[in-house]
């Protein structure tokens, strides 16, 4: 019998603070109504009215959680004792998302450096192999002077690269196993050692690095062997 | 906040809340409305500070609030002043009162010290 009075106090309880909420709303609601008719006969076009009414208000929604947090905190504590002074309330979901705030915008923040870090790799490498390249012109010449073919001089002007993209992967995924076991306090629903993840960061970082490095190779590969020969 | 407008004064609202419900119940938007013009448009009431405002008088007693059918027939939360807030208004209005002077006083002082 008393689960059932429990069962009833707690659908009571639940209409009523229904009934309260869609007062509240209809309440903020009417407000806002009576801001826009009051901006429209101001002069203002509908839109213009609506937006400057919402504006002045600051939020519907925020009104409202302000309202009914603040109403059951206080009317909780004003229950046992009215003459306490009560301050700002929130709840601990908000206390949360602020919390999180400042850890979304860090990950935000992280990634952006990720990617310019990327970026600037890439760049990077691209000059490097271009570079080096062009230093090995005469003798790239000379094998293909030799009877090399196109495919072995690309090769051999992309191996280079390919090399130091290597073992820069290698010391990379090394690294970033062991911050990984730093981060574990701060993920959340995040497997800090997700060999999916690892797999594809580097076999896409692996591909970035391929192209940055053929795009010139192709270039040396593919010029005339005369040319190569007197180009210093 | 533009210039000749200002924020009211910390924990004037609910003395100027009482004042206008003292004239007649009404709405909370006509609350706001009537705070500003009978301010010479120098008042802007917060909108988020006057609902908490409202709420808070309601706990304590001093409003009862009831639903109704404006002039243009709307439905509106109407906010009535109860005789528990009379009193307050008494009360709040010989404490502003007193502080008015005093601060008055302050200002205009022209003499010296003996």
């Amino acid at each position: 019998m008393r689960w059932l009075l429990a069962a009833r106090e707690r659908l009571l309880m639940r209409v009523f603070r229904r009934r309260e909420d869609s007062e509240m709303d209809e309440e903020l609601r009417f407000h806002l109504e009576m801001e826009t008719e009051r901006n429209i006969r101001r002069g203002l076009s509908p839109r213009a009215a609506r937006r400057q009414a919402r504006l002045a208000f600051g939020g519907v929604e925020r009104h409202r959680e302000v309202l009914r947090e603040g109403r059951q905190v206080h009317d909780a504590v004003w229950s046992i004792d009215p003459a306490i002074a009560m301050g700002a309330t929130a709840t601990l979901e908000q206390i949360a998302a602020d919390l999180r705030w400042s850890q979304r915008v860090m990950a935000v923040v992280m990634v952006i450096f990720a990617a310019i870090a990327v970026v600037i790799t890439i760049i990077s490498l691209y000059a490097l192999v271009a570079h080096a390249v062009a230093r090995r012109q005469r003798e790239f010449g000379i094998r293909l002077a030799l009877g090399a073919g196109p495919d072995q001089i690309l090769r051999g002007a992309m191996a280079q690269g390919m090399i130091w993209v290597a073992v820069g992967t290698g010391l990379g995924l090394v690294l970033a196993v062991g911050v990984a076991q730093l981060l574990t306090r701060l993920l959340y629903g995040v497997q800090p050692l997700d060999p999916g993840v690892f797999a594809l960061v580097s076999f896409g970082l692996l591909g970035l690095a391929l192209l940055a490095s053929y795009i010139p190779a192709r270039r040396v590969a593919r010029v005339d062997p005369l040319r190569s020969l007197k180009s210093e | 906040v533009a210039r000749g407008q200002s924020e009211l004064l910390q924990g004037t609202l609910e003395l100027l809340v009482l004042k206008t419900l003292s004239l007649e119940p009404m709405h909370g938007w006509g609350i706001s409305r009537r705070i500003q013009q009978m301010s010479g448009e120098v008042f802007q009431v917060n909108q988020g500070s006057l609902y908490p405002a409202l709420q808070r008088m309601k706990t304590k007693g001093w409003v009862r609030s009831e639903w109704r059918v404006t002039d243009n027939n709307r439905r509106a939360r109407y906010y009535r002043l109860t005789s528990a807030g009379e009193r307050e208004l008494a009360r709040e209005r010989s404490d502003w009162e007193q502080t008015a002077a005093a601060v008055n006083a302050v200002l205009n002082w022209a003499g010296g010290f003996a």
